[in-house]
């Protein structure tokens, strides 16, 4: 499964909720550095982990945000647009454009500051723009 | 370690050090004949060759950087891949737009046509025909290039619309500046039409990707992303290992 390890997950999550390095160093009481190597790798993992779902299964990548934790791609034999997100303990999930966006998945949005509201045309729109 | 050079990957003039070159650039070509009119030549020249040093020459992977090649290959600017938060290929959004990113660029070509509208006005009556159209001009290419930036990728004919209406306002500034319009007036606009035509024609026909650091964003574009993006995942493969 994709997944980045506890502490790193931990370090990322909290950064991605909008916290700065330094903040979550003294949340955590780690270093600054320990905090700004975590998020280096952090980024690295997600990106190597949405890339290679992108090469195995042949998507065409539209968008990677490492930041927040998705990518946007399109299915080349469906024609379908596809989203990817990394979910805290859960590794990463996909959806289609017409499918239903489960609560997790909006309200994990809703944490992260992506949305304001539990709408999946919202969170589209975000993704999309 | 990864070296590879980047094929048909070209690095754009909107952010950083290239933009403040395209910002003197513009200052020396456009502004600077109309407030020292005469031995404006050298600096014109000068302000030709500060746009070139501007334009991206070329990327390469390097190690775990990404390089960014500018003024004739000279500048390099390197972002390290670990430094990455998002890259996105702006014309495959349902929505993207330049404009989102780049906001000084589309400011800037706002300057540039609110000044060329100013210089059109107070122009004096019965001047040669090329200080008008020199005017007329860049304000058509100056919307141009905003509407372009502006309006989605995905909706290109919107912007096609917007293009060709704005040969009709240069048409509509010149009669209103002169009070009528010749044969060799209308030639002018045709002409005019056609490097509107190339300009479509070079906006679309490249992919634009957005790469962001938390210090800063960078534009590239590429006739095809795949390659880019395969590149990409070898960088992020090999940083995993070392």
């Amino acid at each position: 499964m994709f997944k980045l390890p506890d502490r790193m997950e931990e370090i990322w999550l909290l950064k991605a909720k909008g916290l700065r390095e330094i903040d979550i160093a003294e949340n955590l009481d780690i270093s600054k550095q320990a905090v700004n190597k975590a998020l280096k790798d952090a980024r690295t993992k997600l990106f190597e982990m949405f890339l290679s779902l992108a090469e195995v299964f042949g998507f065409e990548v539209v968008r990677i945000n490492a930041e927040k934790g998705f990518m946007v791609a399109t299915s080349r034999e469906l024609k379908k647009r596809i989203y990817f997100f990394y979910i805290p303990k859960m590794g990463i999930r996909a959806f289609f454009e017409d499918s239903k966006f489960p609560e997790y998945l909006l309200k994990h949005s809703l944490e992260l500051g992506l949305t304001k509201n539990l709408k999946k045309e919202e969170l589209i729109e975000i993704l999309e723009t | 370690m990864i070296n590879m050079k980047l094929k048909d990957v070209r690095p754009m003039n909107f952010s950083g050090i290239p933009f403040v070159l395209v910002v003197i650039s513009f200052t020396i070509i456009i502004v600077l004949p109309r407030v020292t009119p005469e031995n404006y030549w050298p600096f014109w020249i000068f302000g030709w060759i500060v746009l070139f040093a501007s334009w991206g020459t070329g990327a390469e992977v390097e190690k775990d950087f990404i390089v960014l090649k500018y003024v004739f290959g000279k500048l390099k600017i390197k972002i390290p891949f670990s430094e990455i938060e998002e890259i996105t290929t702006i014309n495959k959004l349902q929505k993207g737009t330049i404009a989102k990113y780049f906001k000084w660029e589309i400011i800037l070509f706002m300057i540039l046509v609110a000044y060329a509208l100013f210089d059109l006005i107070i122009l004096p009556h019965g001047l040669l025909k090329g200080y008008y159209f020199g005017d007329i001009g860049l304000i058509v290419f100056g919307l141009f290039y905003i509407s372009a930036f502006t309006i989605p990728f995905s909706k290109k004919k919107i912007t096609g619309i917007f293009t060709y209406s704005f040969v009709l306002l240069a048409v509509l500034m010149l009669y209103l500046k002169i009070g009528s319009i010749t044969a060799d007036d209308i030639l002018m606009f045709i002409i005019m039409a056609f490097v509107l035509t190339v300009a479509i024609w070079e906006v679309y026909s490249v992919e634009y990707v957005v790469i962001r650091t938390p210090r800063r964003l960078y534009l590239i574009t590429a006739k095809n992303t795949e390659e880019f993006i395969k590149a990409l995942w070898k960088v992020a493969q090999n940083v995993q290992t070392t």
